[in-house]
């Protein structure tokens, strides 16, 4: 490939810029890292930056020698491969039928389903729904009341219409059904897409914490992210006041090493989506 | 492009499908609200309570995270003990520790409900009784908690009433006072200060410490909402302005609106211009690393922080005892001190669709026993405490041995807290603070006074914001007249009216 | 095949609607049956009558909404600061896209794009921490530089000048590495066969980038500026929660914050969802004047 002296002089600009966005985007990760490693008289001081200060192990062994920690971390795991296979289902197969232009009533749908963007019925009716069917204090829960997103939805959905028309009719000539067209066209022609999306819901499923706080009452089914925000979050000063019983204040560095236990394992799902980062997988077979 | 003949007629039937679903959408809710159930009587004809089990709720506590093994709220040695002794198959559940009040909406509206509640929170629980929520206790306690009357005084139980009927029976506090002003010792010793017990006095210490230190002389963190008043409270008291409201011709008004609150500020805009007031206090979220540091010299803090502080200093190599409390100094007129903490803030209530209101009152009762206070006061005897010349003498491992007991408390008492912060060795900070002088607070005896409470957080959000502009200077303080205007527009005037209603007639 | 067509278009495309049924059953149940909750903001709501059974009140929470002294700031702060966050914020995602796309050693693009993405996973009450410690007046590293030239330290924090330009760089770092991910995917579907093209034609890497990544990730352009539109009401309230303080309540509070900060939400159902029915019918008017705009525009829309 020839590049003229402007492009090899942006390309190591463009390295250094990424560096230097990168490199502030892992300190604090780095921070957070090396208080949880440090003594607490340290990270009180604010003494702490990028090393550990006082090293010792004491906060990560707080944190993982609590039994509960195994039961919320499996129910987050469970969420986020079960949660997110069955909304990827869910919501390719929406998808496809709603980004065909031809098929009437499409647009009627989406209203529909945009809508519900914008206006809940709010947590009480929401709850009520969540119970009448069954689901209180179970993990499905947490899945099937936020099976799709219509965020998820229409971005896929805006994949899929950018496939060319010119393979879905040359298959349709071949006899497909739909159902094969969508299998065997669709869904492999946007695979980096679907990658991304699958993401978007795991991390979605992992993060999430609200509805478990509303629909679950035993502990043995909250996820990681609710207990670690028992863990974390700070009594203000007006709760202060208000103890009914001498709790406890949470240590920074047990605040620290929840925080890292939280989100190391969602951060190892991005590295794992990239394998599917191909540039334009098959799409040489379109011709014209 | 192909397009679907007909684009009309496909209009009109997306609308019918629309109206279609909103129908389905209704029908399906009508079916899904109705719910009445109560339960059935569980008492015998004797007034015995028959029905044996009974579901509990309360707030999120710390002690949740600090089970042992498989042991859990619902399974220890103390659980099986309450089990058993009071013959009741109890269920213990919990609130989040955030969300909680939207939690309790949820559960109360789905009327599926626990038998006993916890409720935090004045507002809410007055809120939630208006609608109707609770059960009345008046005829159950007497019926089943005769040890009510050992614990409560009339006037507190009546600070719970609505209408005169009470709904919840309050969550003792057995903390009395919460803040003081924590100094850091090496800098008083090294400058040879001696404890400021005036105003003036605390001025001049200041001075000095500016002046031959260069180190912030008092620092304070007000940027959270609602940390501003107990910032700066030892203060404000001196000039008798440090609670809510004050007394003044047999009339309560908001301290918040009298001219000593305008010397307050005066004498705080002052400070702050002379550098003897931490510059950046309304950013900062936390002091701590300041106190550590010695970087500060004063704060009003927490004692639970004067511990950690002390703890920190002494973990960076530095002496422990390096901070203490010093008494409140007193103001050009004699007033000092802090205001009173002790009130409750929480509520035990029996749901109006529990279905073991009886059981409930009685499984209360049974909590309030000397036998079981013991047992979740210090746990099983010879195992966590032995009885030493008819005193109990429990050790700090012991104690800290199950930290959760507490979890069974529907109150709290001086002889638990005294014994937890004597096990985690926070007492000797506590004890400096409880010889202050305590302020009483006469509104919080107040029963549920609706232009008062709803109006209060936003009142004092309203003196705070204003609070901090006067001391920093981005408002002059010649507007305090029209500041003054704005909070009794603002309700202010008709919260305190409202308020003398009830003082005026007590 | 006249007959076919006449059909009725349910029976003509039934294998689609098909697939399509479980997700509208999933809208129905889980989203169409609690909305007669929205009701609550005409009703005066008492939790034991039920949302059915609670009297009607007409606008009564909307007129004591609107009656809030501070609530014509609260709705100009909560407008400027999305609009600025949109404005600054929703090109950032898509130029580190294209640089990303711009890297030739493959294994230093995962690594960027590993790290970029980190940020959006610490809640803000860490990142609203570290940078509240960043811009200390006293301690912070800036203000150290800043004094090192001989300046006055800035006090960021309290000062409106500077608090809304933190809160919109802010979140632009939190947020921009995770917001490529999505353009990425859509570079990554673009036929290699265009860029050949482009390249026999002699075209640039600037004149590649302008004249076929930028057309073909277009629709997803369109499409995320339409939902960005939507929501401009959602200014970012943890973000605003954890950073301000009283001195910049002015410049800052926003809806959210304020019915937090002020404790109108409280049990106070009535209110908190006519505020949120408020947010919404803004919200979805805008968006569907956008998308009209879009469709005028020869864009795709989302309906």
């Amino acid at each position: 490939m020839i590049r003229s002296r402007g492009e090899i002089w942006f390309q190591y600009f463009n390295v250094a810029f990424l560096s230097l966005l990168s490199l502030s985007m892992i300190l604090p990760f780095i921070h957070i890292a090396a208080k949880s490693l440090s003594s607490e008289a340290f990270v009180l001081a604010k003494e702490v930056y990028f090393w550990p200060k006082g090293f010792t192990l004491s906060s990560f062994q707080y944190v993982l020698e609590n039994r509960q920690f195994f039961y919320s971390f499996t129910n987050s795991v469970f969420l986020a491969v079960v949660g997110t296979a069955l909304s990827m289902a869910i919501t390719i197969l929406a998808a496809y039928p709603l980004s065909r232009k031809n098929v009437p009533f499409t647009r009627f749908f989406m209203v529909i389903i945009v809508i519900t963007m914008f206006f809940s019925g709010g947590i009480i009716p929401t709850y009520l729904v969540v119970r009448d069917t069954g689901l209180l204090n179970s993990i499905w829960s947490l899945i099937i009341p936020v099976l799709m997103s219509p965020f998820n939805l229409i971005l896929i959905r805006n994949f899929f219409m950018s496939v060319p028309d010119a393979l879905e009719e040359s298959a349709r000539i071949d006899g497909a059904s739909n159902f094969r067209i969508l299998r065997s066209i669709f869904v492999p022609l946007s695979v980096p897409a679907l990658a991304t999306i699958a993401m978007f819901y795991a991390v979605g499923y992992w993060n999430s914490f609200f509805n478990a706080m509303m629909y679950i009452t035993e502990r043995r089914w909250m996820p990681l992210q609710m207990l670690l925000l028992q863990l974390i979050s700070e009594e203000g000063v007006n709760d202060l006041a208000m103890i009914d019983a001498f709790q406890e204040v949470t240590a920074e560095t047990i605040r620290a090493a929840s925080i890292l236990c939280a989100v190391v394992p969602i951060l190892c799902v991005y590295p794992f989506i990239q394998k599917y980062f191909v540039q334009g997988i098959m799409l040489g077979a379109v011709k014209g | 492009m192909k397009t679907y003949p007909g684009g009309m007629k496909m209009k009109k039937r997306s609308l019918s499908l629309v109206g279609m679903l909103m129908i389905v959408a209704l029908i399906v809710a009508a079916c899904g609200s109705g719910n009445n159930e109560t339960g059935g009587s569980g008492v015998s004809e004797s007034g015995e309570v028959t029905n044996k089990k009974v579901k509990l709720m309360r707030t999120y506590h710390a002690g949740l995270e600090q089970f042992k093994g498989s042991d859990n709220i619902n399974s220890n040695k103390l659980y099986n003990l309450l089990k058993e002794w009071s013959g009741y198959n109890i269920n213990y559940e919990t609130l989040p520790k955030d969300n909680a009040s939207q939690k309790i909406s949820v559960i109360l509206a789905s009327g599926d409900v626990p038998d006993l509640m916890h409720i935090p929170g004045k507002s809410d629980y007055f809120k939630l009784a208006q609608q109707g929520s609770f059960e009345p206790l008046d005829d159950l306690v007497e019926k089943y908690i005769p040890n009510l009357s050992s614990v409560f005084s009339k006037e507190q139980l009546d600070a719970a009433r609505l209408d005169g009927v009470l709904y919840g029976l309050p969550v003792r506090v057995a903390q009395k006072v919460g803040n003081g002003v924590l100094i850091h010792d090496g800098v008083f010793k090294e400058l040879g200060l001696k404890d400021p017990t005036t105003l003036d006095e605390m001025y001049n210490v200041l001075k000095t410490i500016k002046e031959q230190k260069n180190i912030i002389p008092l620092t304070a963190a007000a940027s959270n909402p609602g940390s501003f008043m107990g910032a700066f409270s030892p203060i404000s008291s001196m000039y008798g302005v440090g609670n809510t409201t004050v007394e003044k011709d047999g009339k309560l008004a908001f301290s918040w609106i009298q001219p000593e609150y305008k010397t307050f500020l005066e004498t705080m805009n002052k400070w702050f211009k002379e550098g003897l007031i931490d510059q950046e206090f309304a950013i900062n979220k936390d002091v701590k690393d300041k106190m550590i540091t010695a970087t500060a010299a004063m704060s009003v803090l927490y004692w639970a922080d004067a511990k950690i502080i002390d703890d920190a200093i002494a973990g960076k190599g530095g002496t422990l005892n390096s901070v203490r409390y010093i008494d409140p100094p007193v103001g050009p007129n004699g007033q000092s001190g802090v205001p009173e903490q002790s009130l409750a803030n929480s509520f035990v209530v029996i749901p109006k669709q529990a279905k073991n209101k009886e059981g409930a009152a009685d499984y209360y009762n049974f909590l309030l026993e000397e036998k079981t206070d013991t047992l979740i006061t210090f746990g099983i005897e010879n195992e966590d405490y032995t009885v030493e010349d008819g005193k109990v003498v429990q050790t700090p491992e012991q104690s800290n041995e199950i930290p959760w007991r507490t979890l069974y408390f529907n109150l709290d008492t001086d002889t638990s807290f005294n014994a937890r912060l004597g096990a985690k060795g926070f007492l000797p900070y506590y004890n400096q603070l409880l010889e202050h002088k305590q302020n009483r607070e006469e509104t919080a005896y107040a029963p549920f006074i609706e232009a008062y409470d709803t109006k209060l957080t936003e009142l004092s959000n309203y003196v705070a914001e204003n609070s901090i502009k006067f001391i920093m200077g981005n408002r002059d303080l010649s507007e305090f007249d029209a500041f003054v205007s704005e909070f009794n527009a603002k309700g202010g005037q008709k919260a305190i009216d409202e308020m003398n209603e009830w003082f005026t007639s007590k | 095949m006249n007959a076919f067509k006449q059909r009725s278009p349910w029976l003509r495309y039934w294998d689609l609607y098909l697939m399509l049924l479980p997700a509208m059953l999933f809208i129905i149940v889980y989203k169409y049956v609690p909305m007669y909750g929205v009701i609550i903001a005409f009703k005066d709501f008492n939790i034991m009558k039920g949302i059915m059974g609670s009297s009607w009140i007409g606008f009564e929470h909307f007129r004591q909404l609107f009656m809030f002294d501070e609530f014509p700031r609260v709705v100009r702060n909560t407008i400027i600061i999305s609009f600025m966050k949109l404005i600054f914020g929703f090109p950032a995602p898509i130029i580190i896209a294209l640089l990303l796309n711009e890297l030739v050693l493959k294994r230093f693009k995962r690594v960027v794009q590993t790290f970029t993405y980190i940020p959006h996973f610490i809640s803000w009450v860490v990142v609203g921490g570290i940078v509240i410690d960043l811009l200390s007046p006293s301690s912070g590293i800036i203000n150290k530089v800043i004094q090192s030239f001989g300046l006055e330290p800035i006090f960021f924090m309290s000062d409106g000048q500077w608090f809304r330009w933190i809160l919109v760089f802010s979140d632009n770092w939190k947020e921009a590495g995770w917001g490529a991910i999505i353009y990425l995917a859509a570079i990554l579907g673009i036929n290699d066969e265009l860029y050949q093209a482009a390249r026999v034609d002699g075209a640039t890497r600037l004149r590649q980038i302008w004249h076929v990544t930028l057309p073909c990730i277009r629709s997803t352009i369109v499409i995320l500026l339409l939902l960005r539109i939507g929501n401009v009401f959602d200014a970012g309230f943890e973000q605003i929660l954890v950073m301000y303080n009283a001195m910049v309540y002015e410049v800052a509070d926003i809806i959210d914050t304020y019915v937090y900060r002020v404790g109108l939400g409280q049990m106070q159902f009535g209110l908190t969802t006519a505020a949120g029915l408020f947010k919404s019918v803004i919200g979805c008017g805008l968006l569907i004047m956008a998308n009209w705009m879009a469709r005028r525009m020869g864009e795709e829309g989302i309906f």
